[in-house]
């Protein structure tokens, strides 16, 4: 097809009228096509051939179509585009929560690895297991309103914020220290937020870490005890994690250096057995580093934290509740811990 | 998604079912996979729209066609395989007559090469030559010559077809 071959003498290949009736030439290459085939005779023959070859090609793959086709609303289409990028970022939202659920289980077993036990120094409790529960982002920052609702409804047991469903999920098996312990301490105010578990994740996960004893609960800022009627006085509008029916020994807080920052929060609470258990809830990388100070183990679950209805005019989350993930220590068995992580209010 | 995607579907959407139901012989599934294809080209936003969206339902052709090959060798009981090709026409008379083009039209294609059938079909479904030969990997200029062999050797074959069905009827 290179324009110099288009001498007028020189007869026109078969391909290049086959291009040249696609329209696949150059408007110069038309040209000097044009101006042989107006000297030669054969060659407007061929390309008669041609074009009645190339009719006859398309109307025979004619017949190779469905009967009718309707195009469908372009609306369709855009509804299943929009169906499967909300799929994506669940996935996504899906793989940020085991990531930090690795996370926290890795800087557990590097606080075990790295530094001495001894380092903590003398702990009010002795060194235990830790629960800790990864909030999953229910207003997470890719969701628009109507998929946050979407999500909620796929993801959340149906009575979560109220009972601990995904109990079937976890095999939790309980321990008899744990349960029931006499001397419940119950509260008259109804909680304002609770806890909610998500439930499509199975397994608690289980990592090295644990706190340091109260006197230690170093690092930057300024601690605070209280005990569990002045915290709640206190903190009327925040929600303070604990197990529900177990007494509270003591609330330390930790108020954030950030203004407007929900502080951190150690919530004390004896079991029957005498051990002390701790709820800890505060940013992430606060709680994080607690645990990377010292040995010992913890439990990893997501949650959420659900508005009381009680409450209409803070229907969700705050933003500060973001980042934020929850764990509970106690001297206990692993899965006793599973257990009163499912009674978190 | 941008509007040049939306036109595109629009004016394209039956050239896309076309293309894919002379590769997986199936109508409803060919539209199912031309959906999907523009599914995913509004999910894409390629760069080169209709030659994305025709490299993209070759290849969803082809990965049927596996799965069409797997299914056989595990269904080897299935006996009441719809004829692919039939299709609702109003005459009884008519639709015959049209199943019969359809199937020799259907094997004089599956006489080609894959490569001429490729380049065929993607002409067919208005596919420019340097948007064949980025799809092929041929050079722009031999899609012209592999188009003449193609057309002329499906109308051959279309004939010999003809000549054979001829002859058994009489």
């Amino acid at each position: 097809m290179t324009s110099s071959s288009f001498i007028s003498k020189r007869h026109v290949p078969e391909e290049e009228l086959h291009a040249y009736l696609d329209q696949a030439l150059s408007r110069s290459q038309c040209v000097e096509i044009e101006s042989h085939l107006a000297l030669c005779p054969s060659c407007r023959e061929a390309r008669d051939e041609i074009a009645a070859l190339r009719d006859r090609t398309t109307s025979l793959l004619a017949v190779l179509a469905p009967p009718v086709v309707h195009t469908p609303p372009v609306a369709e289409i855009r509804q299943r585009v929009r169906q499967r990028s909300n799929r994506r970022q669940r996935v996504v939202r899906r793989t940020a929560w085991a990531a930090s659920i690795l996370f926290a289980v890795a800087t557990g077993w590097a606080g075990r690895q790295w530094l001495p036990e001894a380092e903590g120094g003398p702990s009010l409790a002795p060194s235990a297991p830790v629960v800790t529960v990864a909030r999953s982002d229910s207003v997470g920052a890719l969701d628009t309103g109507r998929d946050s609702a979407n999500q909620s409804r796929d993801e959340r047991p149906p009575a979560a914020p109220v009972d601990p469903a995904p109990v079937e999920h976890l095999a939790v098996a309980p321990e008899s220290t744990t349960t029931a312990p006499a001397g419940t301490v119950t509260t008259a105010d109804p909680p304002r937020f609770r806890a909610s578990l998500m439930p499509s994740e199975a397994a608690l996960k289980v990592s090295s870490a644990s706190l340091p004893s109260g006197n230690e609960l170093a690092g930057d800022g300024v601690w605070r005890s209280l005990s569990w009627a002045g915290a709640q006085k206190e903190n009327a509008n925040e929600w303070i994690p604990r197990v529900e029916g177990l007494p509270v020994v003591d609330v330390q807080i930790k108020q954030s250096t950030a203004k407007d920052q929900k502080p951190l929060m150690v919530v004390s609470q004896r079991l029957a057995s005498g051990e002390v258990i701790r709820t800890v809830e505060g940013p992430s990388a606060e709680v994080s580093e607690l645990l990377s100070r010292q040995s010992g183990q913890s439990v990893t679950a997501p949650f959420e934290l659900v508005g009381d209805s009680a409450t209409p005019q803070d229907p969700q989350p705050r933003a500060p509740n973001v980042g934020r993930i929850l764990a509970i220590q106690g001297s206990i068995s692993l899965d006793s811990l599973r257990t009163l992580l499912l009674r978190l209010r | 998604m941008t509007d040049d995607l939306a036109e595109l579907y629009q004016t394209t959407y039956a050239a896309v079912v076309r293309f894919l139901y002379r590769k997986v012989w199936d109508a409803d599934r060919a539209e199912d996979l031309a959906q999907e294809v523009f599914v995913r080209a509004m999910s894409h936003k390629p760069d080169k729209p209709r030659a994305w969206v025709f490299a993209v339902a070759a290849n969803l052709a082809r990965d049927e066609a596996r799965a069409a090959v797997r299914r056989k060798r595990h269904l080897t009981l299935l006996k009441n395989d719809p004829a692919p090709l039939s299709a609702p026409t109003p005459s009884p008379e008519a639709q015959v007559e049209r199943d019969e083009k359809l199937d020799c039209v259907h094997d004089a294609l599956r006489t080609l090469t894959p490569r001429d059938q490729e380049v065929l079909l993607l002409w067919d479904a208005g596919l420019s030559y340097p948007e064949i030969a980025e799809r092929t990997g041929l050079a722009v200029g031999a899609v012209g010559t592999t188009l003449a062999r193609a057309r002329k050797r499906l109308v051959e074959a279309y004939d010999k077809q003809q000549l054979h069905q001829q002859a058994a009827r009489s």
